[in-house]
């Protein structure tokens, strides 16, 4: 009987403290002004912590810039306004509701790839996702969150 | 089937490497002590208002002292080597030389209000994110030598030392001074440099700090606690304040009828058009809303370095 070969997992990230802050890095930029990035989400199981990683490279190109890995992302975020995110947190809680209109805006590229084990009940994976940037903006711009 | 997993776990391992951390680092100028400026005798006093101060004299000391420049050349390539972005301390005091008279007094058009040190506009040339402080000793046993050093890493916008690292490193023979420096200094420069950028990314994440002062101009009969629409001017500019720091975040250290003291002000490092800006474009602002409807107080913005604003009412 054939034995099947399973994927390696990356075994050093096996052991990272689950109160480490992973961050959202840059992999480059494609010439239709998306961004390739590689995103880290925590959740019950796979599927919520993909999830996350999604809203989390989208909230950090949106707020805070992307300011690790390759130099070619904006470290710029899209919305400068200060505090922002409180001041319209009625608009991104809809926004980021699962299921609603923040897929649209974010697609996974790659199986999830690295996988840490913070504590018994929950998982976390890093994701390659491709953001387009060009088109969140002008949402932005079309919902009036920019000027 | 065996080619393809193959293939696969190749390119996922290439996607890993593309992946390392190479964040965004803050800009550097190395210059030499105070201590060391004094030892060494380079310093000069200038008038600050009528009282005479004593401030390294770095011209001099990049003129006139080949270690101190093999010592800089030294740690730049180090820091360099490593990327961070570096300012030069001798190409930015000849830039400040061309663009700056020598009289240090910035005076209101009635009378002087706040002065600029040489330093100060040193910084204000240079802006630079870190100013980065070297001292060395060089030890002689014998025939073997060796070089005690302390590093101070000084945000150039608050002078708190963010960063540091010290150190004696092991003796030997050899004679040139940026040898031994970098024998020295190599075991403590990466653990330095981590310091400064835990700072630098905090600074992404929660604003660039600064301090702002609010004083008035004898000339004005008005003061902080003049009431507007029921609510007294300082209370009006702290609502500002809250509203225009990033969370919130700043600390009113002093506020009486006369002046008031903000410290700990996160501003935000680019304003809502998207453009970078710093403590003087975050004060413009706070001047704008002094300056109209309902206080329409005349004031006058002054900037101290990088990271220090005052803003006078009553006059401009």
């Amino acid at each position: 009987m054939q034995k099947k070969m399973t994927m390696p997992i990356n075994e050093p990230h096996n052991f990272v403290d689950g109160n480490y802050t992973l961050k959202t890095e840059c992999l480059g930029v494609n010439g239709d002004g998306s961004q390739t990035l590689k995103a880290w989400g925590n959740g019950r199981n796979r599927y919520e912590a993909v999830e996350q990683a999604k809203k989390n490279a989208l909230r950090d190109v949106l707020f805070k810039g992307i300011l690790n890995g390759k130099s070619d992302c904006d470290p710029k975020p899209i919305v400068t306004e200060v505090n922002a995110q409180v001041k319209y947190e009625p608009y991104f809680t809809n926004f980021f509701i699962e299921g609603s209109d923040y897929q649209l805006y974010v697609q996974q590229i790659e199986n999830p790839l690295e996988r840490v084990y913070p504590d018994r009940s929950t998982v976390t994976y890093s994701v390659i996702l491709k953001v387009l940037k060009s088109e969140l903006k002008q949402r932005m711009i079309t919902d009036g969150i920019l000027q | 089937m065996i080619k393809k997993l193959l293939l696969t776990i190749t390119i996922l391992c290439g996607f890993m490497t593309l992946a390392f951390s190479q964040a965004k680092k803050p800009t550097i100028m190395v210059v030499p002590s105070d201590l060391w400026c004094i030892t060494n005798g380079y310093i000069f006093e200038y008038d600050n208002q009528g009282t005479k101060v004593k401030i390294p004299n770095y011209k001099k000391a990049v003129q006139e002292s080949a270690d101190l420049m093999m010592v800089i050349s030294k740690i730049n390539e180090m820091m360099a080597e490593r990327g961070f972005p570096l300012k030069n301390l001798e190409s930015s005091l000849k830039t400040l030389e061309s663009e700056f008279a020598d009289n240090a007094m910035l005076t209101s058009k009635n009378g002087a209000a706040v002065s600029e040190s040489p330093i100060d506009k040193l910084r204000g040339v240079a802006k630079a994110d870190i100013w980065m402080q070297v001292t060395w000793i060089v030890n002689q046993v014998g025939p073997k030598r060796s070089v005690t050093f302390n590093l101070q890493g000084l945000d150039t916008y608050t002078d708190k030392q963010i960063a540091g690292a010290s150190g004696t490193g092991n003796q030997s023979f050899t004679v040139e001074l940026p040898i031994l420096l970098q024998e020295a200094v190599l075991a403590h420069l990466d653990n330095f440099n981590a310091q400064l950028q835990t700072h630098f990314n905090d600074m992404f994440e929660n604003g660039r700090e600064i301090i702002v002062r609010i004083k008035k101009f004898d000339s004005w009969d008005g003061d902080i606690e003049k009431e507007f629409g029921g609510k007294e001017l300082g209370a009006s500019i702290e609502d500002w304040m809250k509203a225009n720091t990033v969370k919130g975040r700043f600390n009113t250290s002093d506020a009486t009828a006369n002046m008031m003291l903000f410290e700990q002000v996160r501003i935000p490092l680019y304003d809502a058009s998207g453009n970078a800006t710093d403590a003087r474009g975050f004060c413009k602002g706070l001047q704008k809303y002094i300056s109209s409807v309902p206080f329409n107080v005349t004031n006058k913005l002054m900037m101290k370095g990088l990271g220090q604003a005052t803003i006078v009412l009553g006059e401009k």
